[in-house]
C-alpha cells in the first residue's frame, strides 16, 4: 500500500478530507524523525515505540582477506513493537 | 535515560503545525496505526512517505518489521555522514583496537549533545590516532623529577653562612680543631643555628677553661665570635629576660584574667585543730579555776581583785 492509498483509506476512516489527512500524514512523520534525531523515543500505544540507537564503531574482518576496516558509528531506528501487538498477531 | 513522547505530546506537536485540535490528531494517529496492523497482519506492506515501511518480520517473536526511509536514516546520520569506513593496516597493533568491539554494539543515544561528543572523538582518523594514543600515554605517566637532595654536613664549617650573631665556636674551627671538639662534645657541632637562643645555652653550659683554649684554635679567616664577660653577661641577661617575657602578666590581657578563677582546694584541718585547742585551752583554764575555788577556799572577789 502506497502513501496515497493509505491517505484515501484514512480519509474514509475517519471522514476528514484528504487534504487535512495528507497534512496530518507528512506533519506526523516530521515530528516523529525531529523527535528521534533529539534522541527521543516515540510511543505509540498498542503498537509500539520507535526508538533511536546508536551503533558504536567496531571492526569486520574479512573471513577471506583477514583485512580489518574500520566502520564508523552510526543511529538507526527500531520499532520495538509493544506486548500487545505481539499477543495480538503472534497469540 | 533518552525521554519517550507519549501520544498526547505527539499530538499536541502535530497540532501545532497543522493547526488542528490536539483530539483530532490524537485519534488520527490511532486510526493510522489500526489500518497499519490489519494490513501488515494480512501480509501487505504499508508506507508512509517520510517515516519508512512497515512488512511482515520474518524473525520468530517480532510480528512487524520496520524500515526507516532513506531520507530519514540520512536526516539521522548527518552528524557521522564526514565519517567513512577505514582499512587498517596489518600491522596495526591488537591492543589499540582492544576497546573497540568486532560487532555492531548498539546503544540508545539520550540526546544530541552525546552525538557531537562522539563526533569530535572520532574525527581523528585511526592512523592518526595511534601515535597520538601512544604519545598520550607517555604523556600520561609524568616522569618523575629528581628531588633535590639535601645533605647537612656534620663537620663541615659553616663559614659560607654569613655571622649574623653569635655563633659557637666549634664551627668556625679548622676541622682539626673541630675533632678536638668533637670527642669531647660531638653534639654541639649538630646544634649549628642560626638561632641565638641556642648557642647561648651552648655557651652557658662549656666552662671558662674550654673558651679559653677555643679562642687559641680560631683561624684568623673564620668569623670571630666575642667571648668577652661582657658578651657572655648580655647573653645571660637576655635569657632571664625572655623568662621574664613569658611570665609578664602583661602579656595576658586583663580582660582574660578577670574571668581566670582559680579554685583552690580550702583545708580546714588546720583551723580545727586550732580551734580544738582553744577550746581546750579554755576547758582547761575553767576547770582549772574550778578547783582554786573549791580546794583552796579562795573566794570569787580574791580572784578577781
Amino acid at each position: 500500500m502506497d502513501n496515497q492509498t493509505l491517505i484515501g483509506q484514512l480519509s474514509e476512516t475517519t471522514g476528514i478530507h484528504k487534504d487535512k489527512i495528507s497534512n496530518l500524514l507528512e506533519s506526523f512523520a516530521e515530528t516523529v524523525r525531529d523527535c528521534c534525531k533529539k534522541g527521543q523515543q516515540v510511543a505509540i500505544p498498542g503498537f509500539g515505540t520507535f526508538q533511536p540507537v546508536k551503533n558504536d564503531e567496531w571492526i569486520s574482518t574479512d573471513p577471506e582477506t583477514g583485512v580489518r576496516t574500520l566502520m564508523p558509528p552510526s543511529v538507526a531506528v527500531e520499532l520495538k513493537t509493544s506486548v500487545v501487538l505481539r499477543k495480538k498477531l503472534l497469540g | 535515560m533518552s525521554t519517550k513522547i507519549p501520544i498526547s505530546r505527539l499530538a499536541s506537536l502535530i497540532a501545532e503545525k497543522t493547526g488542528c485540535d490536539p483530539s483530532e490528531a490524537v485519534q488520527f494517529i490511532k486510526d493510522l496505526f489500526i489500518i497499519v496492523e490489519d494490513r501488515v497482519s494480512k501480509g501487505e506492506e504499508i508506507t508512509i512517505s517520510g517515516l519508512g515501511t512497515f512488512s511482515k518480520s520474518a524473525v520468530a517473536g517480532e510480528p512487524i518489521a520496520y524500515c526507516p526511509d532513506k531520507e530519514f536514516a540520512a536526516e539521522l546520520n548527518e552528524d557521522f555522514s564526514s565519517f567513512c569506513p577505514v582499512t587498517l593496516p596489518p600491522e596495526f597493533p591488537d591492543e589499540e583496537l582492544s576497546a573497540i568491539g568486532t560487532e555492531p554494539a548498539t546503544s540508545a543515544p539520550t540526546t544530541e549533545e552525546e552525538h557531537q561528543e562522539t563526533e569530535e572523538g572520532h574525527q581523528e582518523t585511526p592512523d592518526t590516532a595511534a601515535p597520538d594514543t601512544a604519545s598520550d600515554q607517555t604523556k600520561a605517566l609524568p616522569t618523575p623529577e629528581p628531588s633535590p637532595e639535601i645533605i647537612l654536613p656534620e663537620d663541615s664549617p659553616s663559614a659560607e653562612e654569613p655571622a649574623s650573631g653569635p655563633r659557637p665556636v666549634e664551627t668556625a674551627e679548622e676541622p682539626s680543631a673541630a675533632e678536638e671538639t668533637d670527642a669531647a662534645e660531638p653534639t654541639e657541632n649538630k646544634t649549628v643555628g642560626p638561632a641565638n637562643g641556642s648557642v647561648t645555652t651552648i655557651m652557658e653550659e662549656k666552662s671558662e677553661s674550654q673558651s679559653t683554649c677555643d679562642r687559641t684554635d680560631v683561624s684568623p679567616s673564620a668569623p670571630t665570635v666575642d667571648l668577652s664577660a661582657s658578651a657572655i653577661e648580655e647573653a645571660v641577661e637576655k635569657k632571664p629576660k625572655k623568662e621574664t617575657k613569658g611570665n609578664d602578666t602583661a602579656c595576658i590581657p586583663e580582660a582574660v584574667e578577670e574571668y581566670v578563677i582559680v579554685q583552690k582546694k580550702k583545708n580546714y584541718f588546720w583551723l580545727g585543730m586550732l580551734l580544738g585547742l582553744l577550746l581546750g585551752f579554755a576547758l582547761g583554764l575553767m576547770a582549772l579555776f574550778a578547783y582554786l575555788v573549791q580546794n583552796m577556799k579562795i573566794s570569787l572577789e580574791d580572784l578577781i581583785f
